[in-house]
């Protein structure tokens, strides 16, 4: 297991000051002889860190902590033998009777309704050979036996090892600190980040902008003032969601640019801006166009080998895998990795970037066991360049925290998105967008581990936080009503998720027409609520909608829109087997 | 006190509050009837018994930790002083709990229980021939070879290793099921068992005076936790047991008590069951929700027995303070009356007062809260269920669908839920989970018609 990963993990149990592992230590200073005790914790790391910390109090003792694997058998034989073979040294403090800690670690990158998940397997036929050998355990054993597992160890000796269960001296269930004080979070957009540097600020009156343009195209249209002015008011308009306006500055201020031969470096900035702007708005062909036009630029402007390549090689490899085209991203990634890597050594905060990025990548090809070391690596420079506090590190955590949620090993993200809301908390201060990211993260991370009345305050706090920094009808706003209605559907409050999600689909109309991405997530949630509520008649053209805006905007390849034209049929049968029943109890 | 004499109290303390299974004559041991005789199930059990003079069948069902077996253990001393000869088997040395029913197994497993336990107190075989040997020259009768067994053993070990595979092997016993599963040999089977018995009281005979009579207790039977695939076929199995093969169980001359799941009652309404239950002892009144002030002077005194010297004021500060008795008395309202959950709700006091005594009324929440988590999480369905029950504590079942009361068999066998009788039978949640199955139902409310979806929902964006 991971060194740096336990290190972590241990000051985050600081089982020193945990009430339930108080217990413990006083469970086995008054116990002479065997007492049985289940020891619940999360995962394996969570085990491991429990070990290490008994072994060292039973050390200070002068007593040893033995450990004994357990593996599921043959169907014949008895999966106890091993405990009642078990040679339990005279110094022995207690016996540490743990799943085998590696196949056990594998469960996490199962799916948890795969049914070779090594506890599942494990402790069934565990439960029911203990409960009736019990007494037999107790007379070999004859010191403490502290049986370690996840909550599913308890379901199975309640139900099938009732005698032994009623017996147990007392159920210790060390959890990680800081569960409510810090929150945090997580990761990665779903889209990479586009590096654009020397992007014109938006901010200023729009109003003047336009009138300085208005002023220089009358005066002295040759000026380069005039494309600089154009690509800012391009990005003003942006700032409002008024994409047709800023596309027709962009591509004004590129025609100044070409007939002017203005200076390379210029026209690759607009050749960002546009990739900034289709991709906002979902017309990935077009960006991955400009993305291309300013890769070949660079290319034949820049030294070979110049950190600048690497930087175009990475937006159009993030707009090729928004349109899922990764195949095609992943060698412009790894180009880019290698020339930073040529270009500033392994330990660069850039090089983080890459690695970050190309493992995000690998995430979205389900990569996964490829992507985590790269994602560890990026947090290692990132914690040694900048130290523990800076907002990189949170991303990196968030990013590393997402990728784990993934794996199903959501104790350890949730540790690490927790982190990475202090940092954020502290680097912003409770109210920033930043800040929302993160919570909204954390949240969706508890949904997943059924701990909604948790993650719904979070999501409150994301909103209110969008809400204040944003405005009522700002997108991101949208994907937090989005969220939060997921939730509400999820705990049945249909009443209250139904309005919600009506009122995001408004602000994505609003901000980006009807056939956005974002607009047919919009439908396609809509649609399923509308299902879950019998309203199937309503539900079928909202989804046929999302079906199809995503074949158009996304391909029909593209993970989502296999996802909402399953939804889509699903949603038919049931249309069809609801008619049909109809049908057969109607009167002829 | 000084802390060495703390810790030397509080170890003898844990020691005593071990949950084993209870000696009736025990020092620990409370009679937790004495104020409720007419429910105490031993004293009719006992009278049955001594009063008939031929045969009898009892079917008696209990909940783990509620001191089922102390009972019956107290029922076979009084039997023996009424000059009856007892066998008292625990039937975990001859099956899992996930094991089906099975008529066939059942009466072998009986007579080779009664076998192996006159082998063990030392009295000889009726013509010094033990069961296992009957039961091999029977399956030798039937053309039934060691092989059809897997056991790979010639005919004169034949017997010995249907000793050693009827009580430690699930995969005989599953065979033998499938190898007996014809319904002319359950009289052969039969005849061949009630014989060995037949045999066996001539034996007993000369040990008991006159008007002595013989007792088969086959305690553990109400054990059944099958896993949730075989869960249905289990508990059918059960009742198709006790409820269509009820007279196959019955021994000529014999009295017999078997224990039994207590929601046999449930899903055996339209047999001929009659069942006693060892009740919980109930803390409060149905209709008024008063408390039974005697009851809950039971539960204290089954308490104080396990304090060193019976003195609660080390432990709990002075008990003529009201606020310092209130501590062990949160405690035995919150065990709603199961003598197990008490004894487990002092030991985490034990554990989590960090010292030092008297324990204060946070280190006894904290012990509840810890105990309380045992039982968590509950599913919505059974939070739903669980409520429904405790705003109509008499009608449990609201519908006789076999899942329902499957349902409600596994929240009585995991004594989510617990069983009370007076004139009536009713049922109550736990105490210790009352507040949650009411906050889970408030929350989650009622689920509406229809199917949830089965894919996931597309493009859901951080």
């Amino acid at each position: 297991m991971d060194e740096n990963l336990l290190a972590a993990l241990a000051g985050r149990y600081a089982l020193h000051d945990c009430p339930e592992w108080r217990s413990l230590l006083r469970l086995l200073d008054y116990t002479e002889g065997f007492a049985f005790v289940p020891l619940i914790v999360p995962d394996a790391p969570g085990a491991e860190v429990c070990r290490r910390a008994l072994a060292d109090h039973f050390v200070a003792e002068g007593k040893s902590l033995p450990s004994l694997p357990l593996s599921p058998v043959g169907k014949d034989e008895l999966p106890l033998q091993p405990l009642l073979d078990f040679p339990v040294p005279a110094d022995a403090g207690a016996l540490w009777v743990t799943p085998d800690p590696d196949a056990w670690a594998a469960d996490a990158t199962r799916d948890p309704a795969d049914p070779l998940r090594f506890e599942d397997l494990l402790w069934p036929r565990f439960a029911v050979h203990a409960n009736q050998a019990r007494d037999i355990i107790r007379h070999r054993l004859k010191v403490p036996l502290i049986l370690v597992g996840t909550p599913k160890l308890v379901e199975h000796l309640r139900r099938q090892a009732p005698d032994l269960w009623s017996v147990r001296d007392t159920v210790i269930r060390p959890e990680p600190r800081d569960r409510d004080a810090l929150h945090l979070p997580q990761i990665i957009q779903s889209e990479l980040p586009l590096e654009i540097p020397g992007l014109p600020s938006a901010t200023g009156d729009l109003a003047e902008t336009l009138a300085e343009i208005a002023r220089v195209e009358k005066k002295s249209p040759a000026s380069p003032a005039l494309p600089l002015l154009l690509k800012r008011a391009a990005s003003q308009k942006m700032e409002t969601f008024r994409w047709e306006d800023a596309e027709e500055h962009l591509t004004r201020a590129l025609e100044w640019e070409e007939t002017h031969h203005a200076h390379f470096t210029d026209r690759i900035l607009t050749h960002g801006l546009f990739l900034h702007l289709f991709r906002r708005t979902a017309r990935h062909e077009r960006g991955i166009f400009h993305g291309e036009r300013a890769l070949e630029i660079a290319r034949s402007e820049f030294p070979p080998g110049s950190p600048e390549i690497s930087l175009h090689l990475n937006n159009l490899a993030a707009l090729l895998q928004s349109t899922n085209r990764l195949a095609e991203a992943e060698p412009l990634m790894r180009d880019a990795l290698k020339l930073d890597r040529a270009t500033y050594g392994d330990d660069h905060p850039v090089v983080a970037v890459r690695l970050n990025n190309l493992a995000q990548l690998l995430r979205a090809t389900n990569r996964l066991a490829e992507a985590e070391p790269l994602m560890r690596d990026a947090l290692r420079i990132s914690h040694a360049a900048h130290g523990r506090d800076h907002p990189q590190v949170a991303i990196d955590l968030n990013n590393l925290g997402s990728l784990l949620q993934d794996t199903g090993r959501l104790s350890e993200a949730e540790l690490l998105v927790r982190e990475a809301l202090r940092i954020d908390r502290a680097v912003y201060g409770n109210d920033h967008p930043q800040v929302a990211i993160v919570l909204s993260n954390l949240a969706s991370l508890l949904q997943a581990t059924n701990r909604l009345a948790e993650a719904e305050p979070l999501m409150l706090d994301a909103l209110r936080i969008d809400r204040a920094a944003y405005g009522e009808d700002h997108p991101d706003v949208a994907v937090r009503l989005n969220n939060l209605a997921q939730l509400l559907q999820e705990t049945n409050r249909m009443a209250e998720a139904e309005p919600l999600m009506r009122d995001a689909l408004r602000i994505d109309l609003q901000a980006y027409g009807d056939d956005h991405p974002a607009v047919a997530r919009d439908f396609n949630n809509l649609a399923q609520l509308l299902k879950d509520t019998q309203r199937l008649g309503e539900a079928e053209p909202i989804m046929r909608n999302a079906v199809r805006i995503l074949r158009q905007s996304l391909g029909p390849d593209h993970p989502n829109t296999l996802t909402a034209a399953r939804n889509l049929e699903i949603l038919l049968a049931e249309i069809a087997t609801s008619s049909a029943s109809k049908g057969a109890t109607s009167p002829q | 006190m000084t802390p060495t004499e703390e810790r030397d109290y509080l170890r003898l303390l844990v020691h005593n509050l071990r949950p084993d299974t209870l000696a009736y004559n025990s020092e620990f041991y409370t009679d937790i009837y004495q104020n409720d005789r007419g429910n105490d199930p031993v004293v009719p059990l006992r009278k049955r018994i001594d009063f008939y003079d031929s045969e009898s069948l009892s079917l008696v069902a209990g909940y783990n930790g509620t001191g089922k077996t102390t009972q019956l253990r107290r029922l076979e001393a009084g039997l023996r002083d009424d000059g009856h000869e007892v066998i008292f088997v625990d039937t975990k040395d001859y099956r899992t709990e996930g094991e089906p029913f099975d008529i066939r197994t059942m009466l072998i497993l009986v007579a080779a229980a009664v076998s192996n336990a006159l082998d063990l107190a030392e009295i000889p075989q009726p013509k010094g021939t033990d069961f296992f040997s009957r039961l091999a020259a029977f399956f030798k009768r039937l053309n039934i070879s060691p092989d059809q067994f897997n056991l790979s053993v010639g005919p004169k070990e034949f017997n010995a290793s249907l000793r050693f595979a009827i009580s430690k092997n699930p995969s005989f016993r599953d065979l033998l099921r499938r190898q007996l599963d014809l319904e002319n040999v359950l009289p052969k089977l039969k005849g061949e068992v009630d014989d060995y018995f037949r045999s066996v009281k001539e034996i007993l005979r000369e040990r008991m005076g006159t008007g002595g009579h013989c007792v088969l207790i086959l305690d553990s039977l109400e054990q059944v936790h099958p896993n949730l695939l075989d869960q249905e076929e289990v508990f059918n199995s059960v009742t198709n047991l006790f409820g269509r093969y009820q007279e196959q169980l019955r021994i000529p001359n014999w009295h017999v008590i078997y224990t039994v799941p207590a929601w046999l009652r449930l899903t055996s309404a339209n047999t001929a069951i009659n069942s006693r239950v060892f009740p919980h002892l109930k803390l409060h009144h149905r209709s008024s929700g008063k408390p039974i002030p005697e009851n809950h002077a039971v539960m204290r005194e089954l308490a104080t027995k396990r304090f060193p010297g019976q003195d609660l004021d080390t432990f709990f500060g002075d008990q003529k303070i009201p606020a310092n008795k209130a501590k062990l008395d949160l405690l035995v309202t919150k065990s709603g009356g199961h003598p197990r959950d008490l004894l487990l709700l002092i030991r985490e006091t034990v554990l989590n007062s960090p010292g030092p005594l008297p324990v204060t009324e946070d280190d006894v929440r904290r012990a509840i809260s810890v105990v309380r988590r045992d039982f968590l999480p509950i599913a919505v369905d059974d939070a739903r269920l669980l409520d429904s029950i405790s705003r109509n504590p008499a009608e449990l079942l609201q519908t006789t669908e076999l899942r329902e009361i499957n349902k409600i068999a596994v929240l009585l066998n995991d004594h989510i839920l617990f069983h009370h009788i007076n004139d009536e039978d009713w049922y109550e949640v736990h105490p210790l989970l009352v507040d949650d199955v009411k906050e889970l139902v408030q929350r989650k409310g009622s689920r509406p018609p229809g199917k949830k979806a089965a894919a996931k929902k597309g493009g859901k964006k951080k």
